[in-house]
């Protein structure tokens, strides 16, 4: 059969229009060609990159935190293991009644549940979210009883921070705290990818980086989700090194007991290498409260207490120091020339400067006749260092005291140290824009007026005069020891600028002044020595909080105790080879003899007793 | 007469192509036996029904096409009003065993409707008979968007389109909608939905919401382009295995495929699709009727738009319009329509070589 005639006219252009789109089809085929070669050769490699950073992940581990040891190993700071409840909304059934049922079993608090909600907002339904933190042992055996009956809640163990000193060692080993957004700007995000908690005070502050150890990672291939397939490569973090610090725990103890209720501080260095052995701030806190955040009612009550419990006093508490000044400037006055061992001056009960009408007084109102400086340090006349002041000038006094550490910095490897007040004329200008008055120079004779000093400063240049001018920086940390390793890297002290005088035999002048002020009955703490069976030099201080009542007999009851005098007292021992200096502050304690001076005695004593000194008690000749 | 009737190249590749799929299926679903089984099923079905039309008389296409048609479009009303919702859209019906997709039944009732109107209207046709063609196309398209579902919008006006240009539609009515359709654009962006407007926005930039919107074209890029020139293996590729992919079953399988068999792959599947559509048009070139010509042309231009859309969208080139990749994409309708579409066309050729022998 012929094929029928095909009615072209009734339907135009059909062929060349099928070409057409034919061809429009090729060409988009071509287009699709063209752009699959260009992503699968020209991009490739970027791509592969791509899909690598889907597939793998980096899991940061938290490295293990550095334990902190007191000098004879001690422990002050460490981690204990705490156990968490956490929950895993995936393996969940029925999230709300599982929740009522673990309700009386680990007391949950409507805040914890709370927390909780918000939590499982920023995590993924595979991941667990912490329930309840820091279980007692009740509750953790009360779970694991009913644990059957709760699928998809785990206890989880992790390390906690824990102080076993708790309120005795708060001050130098500090605490940590929960990593806020702030820290989070200035800590390496790489080094803290897992790390929960940050130093924030004290050694846990300082030496953040050898105790925070380094981060470890788990390479991990994960899903969409970002649930883990596999584990490709695992790198263990890096603990963080065991800090040995030369304070000893004993002696804290001892100081703190001895403090009591006073608010004060007590430091006590080793002279010949700066080594702190104990630094004491009264009140103190409980640092453990810090370490998972305290709770706003806690912290409430610490920063209204009227004694303010979280100033560290012993190296942010500035105080006059009193007459616990004069041994240094006498010192000076020797090497100025401004007197001679063999000089005496006229002390009465009452001292003016000419064109004055101001009366200064001595605080033993019958003080009467011509003494030595070695007499004046011994009973601590007031009216002799005016005289000396007087005599010096400011400019020689500021230039003396600077040298022995007073009003600079004392670089002790703690944060929140302060650096006192040293007073000049130009400082007078600067901060308190007026003239330095003559009348300022007396005051500052006697440790008053302007002068403040912190504890530690007052301890380190006790030291330094304790061996005779040689000083060194004061600091905590005794040596790191790498826990992987055993590797002890010891602290190298660091030599300050010594001061030399011009004749050694100032130093002995002076510190046989300051041993006569224990032994000699007039010595104004002649207390201590009744059975003291090592040799001990010292000065008392009882320094002004209020004009009105500045004598020895003010400690009574009838003063106000804000009112009433801070007492001090610096001592070092044994005097022949010293190996202990102390500086104590009783703040309102009264009289620097009897309120400081048992304190450092019982420092000196557990610390000798510890460390039998190579001389016995020596009398020295007068 | 059944060795007359079956196009064996056309039939050998839609064969190829329609197993290669269940084993993409497979890798693609994460090594889901019953997925491939389901859709196994349904490409039986659609085998089925090819040889069944294939051995139809094309005369009766013709005389059911405006029933079809009217079916279709009755069956889009009614997904409007008792359609299940499958993300945020109404696009299928619950026919207890599976469910149905009317859009995709239009695809395929649109063409055979348009050629049996110009079948009837013979010669170029006149600008009430374009009127009346650009309503038979409009109407269903219209149903289609709103559904809402834009991607088979287009798929149906082009193929509309194409049908119409075929018919011998003067020239100045092809600018005329040119024209038309320039003027509309902004009104049209005007009643889109926030996510397709959204989808065209992301388009032109991926990165602008790289976790959001954005996320389903980077994914599919890194995929492909992660696969290189020999790809990753099969059963290799981490973007798929580790659902980083998106929708890897349905329209975004050829990411999964160029991800494990790289540009050679890419390239192979392409030529297996040319050689489908070009066979195909082959065959519309060879049919004698207006109604067969217009029909087999408007099914293989439906079919090369389908892929065009589906690779172009997963490769970036074509904003991501929710098209699936014909025979190959997990899902019913559509593999038995398009199936059931070449059953047709080979019907047609078939009239023909019968006419000749």
């Amino acid at each position: 059969m012929p094929p029928p005639a095909l009615p072209f006219t009734k339907h135009p252009h059909y062929r060349r229009r099928l070409l057409i789109i034919t061809t429009i089809a090729a060409l988009l085929g071509i287009g699709l060609i063209t752009r699959l070669a260009w992503l699968q050769i020209y991009e490739a490699p970027r791509y592969a990159f791509l899909a690598q950073g889907n597939r793998v992940r980096l899991i940061p581990i938290a490295p293990t935190r550095g334990l902190i040891l007191d000098r004879n190993g001690r422990v002050l700071a460490e981690n204990v293991p705490t156990y968490e409840l956490t929950l895993i909304p995936d393996q969940v059934k029925n999230l709300k009644q599982t929740l009522m049922q673990l309700k009386p079993i680990v007391n949950l608090s409507p805040q914890d549940i709370e927390d909780f909600h918000r939590l499982e907002k920023t995590k993924r339904p595979f991941q667990a979210i912490p329930l309840k933190v820091d279980l007692t042992t009740r509750e953790l055996a009360r779970f694991a009883v009913n644990r059957q009956n709760f699928p998809g809640i785990d206890i989880h163990a992790t390390l906690k921070r824990f102080y076993p000193p708790g309120t005795a060692a708060a001050e130098v080993v500090g605490y940590v705290g929960l990593i806020s957004p702030a820290d989070l700007r200035r800590l390496d995000p790489a080094q803290y990818g897992a790390s929960s908690h940050v130093g924030i005070t004290g050694v846990e502050w300082e030496y953040e980086k050898l105790l925070h150890g380094r981060v470890g990672y788990r390479k991990v291939e994960v899903n969409a989700e970002g649930r883990t397939v596999r584990v490709l490569q695992t790198r263990p973090p890096v603990p963080g090194e065991t800090l040995y610090l030369t304070i000893d725990d004993r002696l804290q103890k001892i100081a703190s007991r001895a403090l009591g209720q006073y608010p004060g501080a007590v430091v006590a260095i080793q002279p010949g290498t700066g080594a702190v052995l104990c630094l004491v701030t009264s009140p103190s806190y409980n640092p453990n409260l810090f370490v998972n955040g305290i709770s706003a009612k806690a912290y409430h009550r610490l920063i209204t207490a009227p004694a303010h419990p979280l100033v560290n006093r012993a190296i942010h508490g500035q105080y006059a120091p009193g007459s616990t000044i004069k041994p240094f400037l006498g010192l000076a006055a020797l090497e100025d020339g401004i007197l001679r061992p063999q000089t005496k001056f006229y002390a009465g009960a009452t001292f003016k400067l000419p064109n004055d009408s101001y009366i200064w007084r001595d605080w033993n109102p019958h003080q009467n006749g011509e003494v030595t400086l070695k007499q004046a340090i011994i009973q601590s006349i007031d009216t002799f260092f005016y005289q000396l002041a007087q005599r010096m000038g400011i400019k020689r006094m500021h230039t003396a005291l600077a040298r022995f550490g007073f009003g600079v910095s004392p670089g002790i490897d703690l944060p929140g140290a302060r650096k006192g007040v040293n007073p000049s004329a130009r400082w007078k200008m600067q901060i308190l824009g007026k003239p330095w008055y003559e009348g300022d120079t007396i005051n500052s004779g006697i440790g008053q007026g302007y002068t403040l000093v912190t504890p530690l400063q007052l301890a380190s240049a006790t030291a330094a005069l304790a061996i005779q001018g040689l000083r060194y920086r004061p600091h905590v940390l005794a040596a790191t020891i790498n826990p992987k390793t055993g590797k002890r890297v010891p602290y190298r002290p660091i030599a300050l600028p010594p001061i030399q005088l011009r004749s050694r035999s100032y130093w002995a002048y002076i510190i046989q002044a300051m041993h006569e002020v224990i032994e000699s009955p007039y010595g104004t703490g002649h207390l201590l020595a009744k059975g003291l069976n090592f040799s001990m030099a010292g000065k008392t201080g009882t320094a002004q909080v209020t004009s009105t009542y500045r004598n020895d007999f003010a400690a009574n009851s009838r003063v106000p105790f804000k009112l009433r005098n801070n007492a001090l007292f610096i001592a070092f021992a044994p005097v022949k080879h010293p190996e202990i200096a102390v500086a104590v502050i009783v703040e309102h304690g009264g009289s620097g003899g009897r309120a400081a001076a048992p304190i450092a005695r019982d420092i000196i004593s557990a610390w000798l007793q510890q460390h039998p000194p190579v001389e016995k008690h020596v009398s020295h000749p007068h | 007469m059944f060795r007359t009737r079956i196009d064996r190249p056309l039939l050998i590749a839609l064969l190829l192509l329609g197993l290669g799929g269940l084993v993409l299926l497979f890798s693609a679903s994460g090594g889901n036996w019953q997925l491939v089984f389901r859709q196994g099923i349904r490409l039986s079905l659609g085998l089925i029904l090819l040889f069944a039309l294939a051995m139809t008389p094309p005369r009766y296409f013709r005389m059911a096409s405006p029933a079809l048609y009217l079916l279709a479009l009755l069956l889009l009303v009614a997904v409007l009003i008792f359609g299940a919702r499958g993300k945020g859209a109404e696009r299928w019906i619950n026919l207890g065993l599976f469910q149905f997709q009317p859009a995709e039944l239009m695809k395929l009732a649109l063409p055979l409707a348009l050629a049996w109107y110009f079948h009837e209207h013979p010669g170029a046709p006149r600008w009430d008979e374009v009127l009346a063609a650009t309503l038979i196309v409009a109407l269903p398209a219209a149903l289609i968007v709103v559904e809402p579902d834009l991607g088979t919008g287009i798929l149906v006006i082009g193929a509309g389109a194409a049908v119409l240009f075929l018919s011998g539609i003067k020239p100045r009515y092809l600018f005329g909608f040119a024209l038309l359709l320039a003027a509309t654009l902004p009104l049209a962006w005007h009643f889109l939905h926030g996510y397709q407007r959204q989808r065209l926005l992301i388009f032109l930039d991926p990165q602008r919401d790289p976790l959001g919107a954005g996320y389903h074209i980077i994914q599919s890029k890194i995929a492909i382009g992660s696969g290189a020139l020999f790809g990753q293996g099969f059963l290799k590729g981490s973007q798929a295995q580790l659902n980083f992919l998106p929708e890897r079953t349905t329209d975004f399988i050829f990411s999964v495929f160029a991800e494990q068999f790289g540009l050679i792959g890419s390239l192979a599947l392409l030529a297996l699709y040319a050689f489908i559509i070009g066979r195909g048009f082959i065959l519309a070139a060879r049919a004698h009727t207006r109604y067969g010509r217009l029909a087999a042309a408007g099914i293989v231009s439906t079919f090369t738009l389908y892929v065009v859309v589906n690779v172009g969208m997963v490769i970036g080139v074509v904003p991501v319009v929710g098209v699936p990749l014909p025979l190959v994409s997990y899902g019913g309708t559509s593999i038995v329509t398009v199936l059931a579409g070449f059953g047709i066309l080979m019907g047609i050729a078939a009239h023909r070589r019968l006419i000749d022998a």
